[in-house]
């Protein structure tokens, strides 16, 4: 019988939103429903259209943003401008026909084991529901000028 | 600068369905300036072709590029070497670089990634606005600067139409100014309100986009 692959999961989060790397590392623990790639940024707002759209390409089932509270933001309007790039990206994933639930942004007052567990697992089921996975591995985007 | 925006991706990804490489090409000029054609876009673009095209089960190998000029044969002549593995070509330049592509590639076929629109200024962040209609026949000497062709809806040349609203913006499009207020206000200013009391006679229009393709020769720089 096939096999469904596990869902592929990156989650990009504020370094300044406090998570800890024991707290990464416990994360990627409890994830049950797939591999987890967790990566620190100095600011949400570091999130770019081109990064998100190569994780999916490249094989990620969700890509989800992990921002501080609006007015939390230590450079003033980091996640503001975070949160309207996802929103864009998300419009961009839904004009070429693909579910835009694969990619989410999170805020919180502070980014809990618990609390990042529980949104990650919500994303993954409502982007995972509705889209087949994966894409091929093997087909690449490269630079060549 | 030339300003276009991205045409629907499904539009684009339709022409490249059955194409084994592709390649995006961007243009670090102007339309990297209005955010629609430069590298930022390219890498933005690129994933979403090859993902499209997949989940439509073709799958692709999509090559990027950004040019530091599409329009110019010389700038193009990099990606020569590469053109020999690719099916097609997506250009996110304006009409001219996707053409001086299509000319020198061919029989490669450039489709267009961009709808080029107009010439613009980009008054704030995420914000053009048109200020050029290259009409061929300029007469922001005698408005003050300010374009009437391209500004006003109505393209009027005699002072406004009378539907200026109370805050000074046109009714055709309450989120632009009423451009002949605007010259108005400058005119006075100046202290010049009598140069708008001339009638602008009836527009010769022979130099504008109409009548088939314009050429414009100097011979002094011809070889």
């Amino acid at each position: 019988m096939h096999e469904t692959p596990a869902p592929r999961i990156v989650v990009l989060y504020c370094s300044r939103g406090g998570m800890s790397a024991t707290e990464a590392k416990s994360v990627y623990e409890q994830v049950s429903d797939g591999p987890v790639h967790l990566v620190a940024m100095p600011c949400s707002s570091k999130v770019d259209a081109p990064h998100v759209l190569k994780l999916l390409s490249k094989g990620a089932d969700l890509v989800l943003v992990l921002a501080c509270p609006e007015g939390a933001c230590q450079f003033m309007v980091g996640n503001v401008r975070a949160e309207k790039r996802i929103r864009h990206i998300q419009q961009l994933l839904l004009s070429a026909g693909i579910e835009n639930k694969r990619v989410g942004l999170v805020r919180g007052d502070s980014f809990h084991t618990q609390a990042i567990v529980e949104q990650v697992t919500a994303h993954v089921k409502a982007a995972i529901e509705s889209t087949p996975r994966s894409l091929p591995e093997s087909l690449s985007v490269s630079p060549i000028a | 600068m030339i300003i276009a925006e991205w045409k629907p991706i499904a539009e684009i990804v339709a022409r490249l369905e059955g194409c084994r490489n592709i390649l995006v090409a961007g243009c670090a000029t102007c339309v990297a300036e209005c955010a629609a054609g430069g590298e930022r876009e390219v890498e933005s673009l690129a994933p979403l072709i090859q993902m499209a095209l997949a989940q439509r089960g073709y799958p692709v190998e999509v090559l990027t590029a950004t040019l530091e000029r599409q329009c110019e044969p010389e700038f193009i002549e990099p990606l020569f070497p590469k053109m020999e593995t690719v099916d097609a070509v997506v250009s996110i330049a304006c009409g001219i670089g996707i053409q001086t592509l299509g000319d020198r590639f061919d029989p490669v076929p450039v489709y267009p990634g961009v709808n080029t629109t107009s010439l613009a200024v980009r008054e704030q962040p995420g914000r053009w606005s048109v200020r050029c209609e290259a009409c061929g026949s300029c007469v922001l000497g005698d408005t003050f600067g300010l374009c009437p062709i391209a500004r006003c809806a109505k393209s009027l040349l005699n002072g406004p139409c009378g539907g200026t609203r109370e805050n000074g913006t046109c009714e055709v499009n309450s989120d632009v100014d009423c451009i002949w207020l605007k010259i108005y206000e400058r005119a006075m200013a100046r202290g010049k309100l009598e140069a708008l009391l001339g009638i602008q006679p009836t527009r010769n229009w022979s130099n504008s986009r109409h009548g088939g393709q314009k050429v414009m020769i100097r011979e002094d720089l011809r070889p």
